[in-house]
C-alpha cells in the first residue's frame, strides 16, 4: 500500500464510478426502452388507424384512406414528397395486396413470414434507406356491412404492416447517453473532491501524531505521546505506541544502566591491572616480584576474559544469534557433577547438600545451556548460603512437565531483591565480596532459559531462597 | 608515613601495599568496611585510601563513622564511581580526595604525599632544617649539599620529623608513623634508626636529630 489517501481516494472514487456508471447506464436503457415502447406505441395506433378505414361489404372490401389526413403517407400520388415519410402496406390473408402507402411508390414493404394478431415489432432499415422501426400485426376487418343478419359477410382477414423512421428516437437516445455520460463524469469530480476532503480531514489526526512521534528524541523519551483527543481507530493506535515507549525506556534504561555496570565492573580490575604492573615496573630489577606481578595480571585477565564471554554470550542471545540445540539431556547427571565440582567450595564453608535428583533423570533441552543454568545456581546457592546451612536440589517431572528446585537459606536476601536477581551485574551487597563472581551468571542462566522455551523462577519463603528451573508439558521430561 | 588501605579488591590492595610499602610508607590493609573502621579508630593513620564500595560497611559509613574521631587521618577516595555527584557526595562526607579508577600508580602516590603535606601543614615540598634538605616529592634529602643514601624506611623516619621539625616526636609516635600494625619493631629499633641518620649525616650533622631524655627526638638546627 503505496499511501492510506492513495489506497481510500483509489478505492473511493473506483467505486464511485463504477456505481455512477451502472446508474447512469441503467437510467439510460431504461429511458431508451421507454422511448422505443413510446415509438411502438405510436405505430400501434397507426395501425389501429390504418386498420379503422377498411370496410367490407358482401362485394369487396375498401379502404378509404384520405392522403390529406395522414400526409406522412405520402400525400397525393405526385404530390411534394414528405422529407421524413412513414409506410404501410396491407395484405389480404393470403398474401394479395389490398393497399400501400404513396411513400413506398409501389415498392413492397418487409413483411414477415409470420403475423399474428398480437403486434410484432422490428428494427430494419426503411425503403429510403433511413433507421426505421416496423410493426405487423394480423386483423379483421372492423367495419363489415351489413352488420347483422344471416346477409353479414365473413369479415376478411388483413395483414397490416407499419413504418416509421427512427431518427427522432435516435436523437433522443444519443441525448440522452450524452447526457447520462455528462452527469456521470460531474458527479465522479464531485465526489472525488468530497472524497479528497473527507480523506484529508480524516488523516489529519495520523499526520498529527506522525509529527509527534517525529518530535520525540531517543534521549528524551516522554511518558505520553500527548496528541490530543485521537479518533476511535488511532487511539489504540496511540494507547499500543505508549505502551511501546514504555517497554523502548525500561530497554534503554536497563541497556544504560548495564553499560554503566559493565564500565564500573571493568574500572577495578583495569586499575589492578594498571597497579600490579606499573608498581612492578617500578622495582624492575625484582624477578620474584616480576612474576608475581605477572600472574596477577594473567589472573585478572582472565576474570575480565570470563566476564567478557558472558557478555558477548547474553548479546548474542538477545540477537538471536545464538545457537540452541534440543536433544534429551541426563539432567541429573550435570547436577552430579556439578554437585561434585562444588563439593570442596560447600566443605569449606560448612555446607551439607542433600540432593534427590537422580541419573537418568532426561529432560528435552540445549545440553550445553542446561550444564550453565545448573552450574550457575548450584554455584550460586552454595556461594550465597549461610555458613554450616544446607542446599537442597530436587528434581519431578508431573505429567510431561518437570522441575528442578535448588534452594538454600537466604541470607539477608528480600523479597524486593528477587526482581533484580537477573539483572546484570546486580549484587545484594553492590561491593565485590568476591571477585570471582561476575555478576552476571543469573542474568546469563535467565536468559538461556527463556530462549530455549524453560522458565527460571525466583522464590522466597520464610527465609529460604528458592530458584525453580521448569519446563511445561509440552518441552516435557523424557 | 603511616596508611591505611580499606579495598575489597585483594589484587589493588596488595598492589598498593606493594608500592607504599617500597616508598617508605607503613601501610595496614583491610577488605571490608568494617575492618578498615577499627583499623582507622584505633590506630593514628596520616592518610585513609577508602574504596566505597565495600562489603559489610560501605565507604560513606566509614567516612560517618570517623567523624567523631580526634585527628583523624586525610581521606583519599578510592572508586569507580565517577559522577560529579558521587564527588560532591565523598568530599561532603569527609573526603579530602577523589581518584576515580582506574588510575595511574605515580598519579596516586603524588596524592597520598600530598596529604601527608597538608596533615602536617606543610605547603613546601621541600623541607629546610640548617643544613638539611628534604624533598618529600622526590623523597630525597641532602646535607650540605650531598646527597644522603637513605634506605625507605630510614627516609620516612627523616620526613616525619622534619614535618614535625622543632616538635618533639615521642619514640611511640614514631613507631606508630613509621611501623605498621603488623610489622611492630623490637623495642630499640627506633634508636638504632636514629643512630643510622645521625651516622648518614657525618660529624657535622650528629646535632640535628636531638634526643629528649624520657620523651623521644626532635630534629633542629642547632645553630638556630
Amino acid at each position: 500500500m503505496k499511501s492510506i489517501r492513495f489506497f481510500l481516494l483509489s478505492r473511493l472514487l473506483g467505486g464511485a464510478t463504477l456505481v455512477l456508471a451502472a446508474a447512469g447506464a441503467a437510467v439510460y436503457v431504461a429511458v431508451a426502452r421507454s422511448l422505443q415502447a413510446g415509438l411502438d406505441r405510436d405505430l400501434a395506433a397507426r395501425v389501429e388507424s390504418l386498420a379503422s378505414v377498411v370496410f367490407q361489404t358482401r362485394e369487396q372490401v375498401d379502404f378509404e384512406f384520405s392522403d390529406q389526413l395522414m400526409p406522412e403517407y405520402g400525400g397525393e400520388e405526385g404530390g411534394p414528397a414528405t422529407p421524413h415519410p412513414a409506410y404501410f402496406e396491407i395484405e389480404f390473408a393470403d398474401g394479395t395486396l389490398l393497399e400501400r402507402s404513396n411513400s413506398l411508390a409501389g415498392a413492397d414493404l418487409i413483411t414477415p413470414d409470420e403475423v399474428t394478431a398480437t403486434p410484432s415489432y422490428w428494427t430494419a432499415p426503411l425503403p429510403d434507406g433511413r433507421d426505421g422501426r416496423y410493426v405487423a400485426q394480423r386483423i379483421e376487418v372492423h367495419h363489415v356491412f351489413p352488420e347483422e343478419g344471416p346477409d353479414r359477410p365473413t369479415a376478411a382477414r388483413l395483414v397490416l404492416v407499419v413504418a416509421q423512421g427512427r431518427e427522432e428516437l435516435v436523437a433522443l437516445e444519443r441525448m440522452l447517453l450524452a447526457q447520462c455520460v455528462g452527469a456521470c463524469i460531474l458527479l465522479a469530480g464531485l465526489i472525488a473532491a468530497l472524497s479528497w476532503l473527507a480523506v484529508e480531514r480524516g488523516l489529519e489526526p495520523a499526520r498529527r501524531l506522525a509529527a509527534r512521534l517525529d518530535a520525540i528524541r531517543v534521549d528524551d523519551l516522554p511518558a505520553q505521546l500527548e496528541v490530543g483527543e485521537l479518533p476511535a481507530e488511532l487511539a489504540p493506535v496511540a494507547d499500543k505506541i505508549d505502551a511501546l515507549i514504555g517497554r523502548v525506556q525500561t530497554a534503554l534504561s536497563r541497556e544504560r544502566r548495564t553499560t554503566a555496570d559493565i564500565a564500573h565492573e571493568l574500572r577495578t580490575p583495569v586499575s589492578e591491572l594498571l597497579t600490579v604492573s606499573e608498581v612492578a615496573l617500578r622495582d624492575g630489577n625484582d624477578a620474584r616480584a616480576g612474576r608475581i606481578a605477572l600472574a596477577k595480571v594473567r589472573d585478572v585477565a582472565w576474570r575480565m576474559g570470563r566476564s567478557l564471554s558472558t557478555l558477548l554470550k547474553l548479546a548474542r542471545l538477545e540477537m538471536g544469534a545464538e545457537r540452541i540445540d534440543r536433544e534429551s539431556v541426563d539432567l541429573g547427571g550435570i547436577v552430579r557433577e556439578f554437585l561434585r565440582s562444588l563439593s570442596a567450595a560447600a566443605r569449606e564453608r560448612g555446607i551439607k547438600v542433600e540432593s534427590d535428583v537422580g541419573l537418568g533423570d532426561r529432560v528435552a533441552g540445549d545440553p550445553e545451556v542446561l550444564r550453565i543454568v545448573v552450574s550457575n545456581l548450584l554455584s550460586n546457592a552454595i556461594h550465597y548460603s549461610a555458613r554450616d546451612g544446607v542446599v537442597r536440589c530436587s528434581f519431578e517431572s508431573p505429567n510431561g512437565s518437570w522441575r528442578l528446585v535448588i534452594e538454600n537459606e537466604a541470607g539477608d536476601l528480600e523479597p524486593e531483591d528477587l526482581r533484580s536477581l537477573s539483572e546484570p551485574f546486580w549484587r545484594k551487597d553492590r561491593a565485590r565480596t568476591d571477585s570471582d563472581r561476575s555478576g552476571l551468571g543469573l542474568a546469563l542462566s535467565r536468559a538461556l532459559a527463556e530462549k530455549t522455551g524453560m522458565e527460571l523462577a525466583f522464590e522466597l519463603e520464610n527465609r529460604v531462597f528458592r530458584a525453580v528451573l521448569s519446563s511445561d508439558a509440552d518441552d516435557g521430561a523424557f | 608515613m603511616r596508611v591505611l588501605i580499606v579495598e575489597d579488591s585483594e589484587t589493588l590492595r596488595e598492589s598498593l601495599r606493594t608500592g607504599l610499602a617500597r616508598e617508605g610508607f607503613a601501610v595496614d590493609v583491610a577488605g571490608d568496611g568494617r575492618a578498615g573502621l577499627s583499623y582507622a579508630r584505633n590506630n593514628p593513620y596520616d592518610v585513609l585510601v577508602l574504596d566505597l564500595m565495600l562489603p559489610l560497611l560501605d565507604g560513606m559509613g566509614v567516612l560517618a563513622g570517623l567523624r567523631e574521631k580526634q585527628d583523624r587521618p586525610h581521606v583519599l577516595v578510592l572508586t569507580a564511581r565517577d559522577r560529579i555527584e558521587d564527588r560532591v557526595q565523598g568530599l561532603d562526607a569527609g573526603a579530602d580526595d577523589y581518584l576515580v579508577k582506574p588510575f595511574a600508580f605515580e598519579e596516586f602516590l603524588a596524592r597520598v604525599r600530598a596529604l601527608v603535606r597538608r596533615r602536617y601543614e606543610e605547603r613546601s615540598s621541600v623541607v629546610t632544617v640548617g643544613e638539611l634538605v628534604v624533598d618529600v616529592v622526590a623523597r630525597r634529602a641532602s646535607f650540605r649539599g650531598n646527597a644522603l643514601e637513605l634506605t625507605a624506611r630510614e627516609y620516612a623516619l627523616l620526613e616525619y620529623l622534619a614535618l614535625r621539625r622543632g616538635h618533639t616526636v615521642l619514640r611511640e609516635e614514631i613507631e606508630d608513623h613509621i611501623y605498621g600494625v603488623n610489622k611492630l619493631p623490637s623495642s630499640n629499633a627506633v634508636d638504632s634508626a636514629i643512630c643510622i641518620l645521625r651516622a648518614k649525616f657525618g660529624p657535622a650533622g650528629r646535632d640535628l636529630v636531638r634526643t629528649k631524655r624520657g620523651q623521644g627526638y626532635v630534629l633542629e638546627d642547632p645553630a638556630a
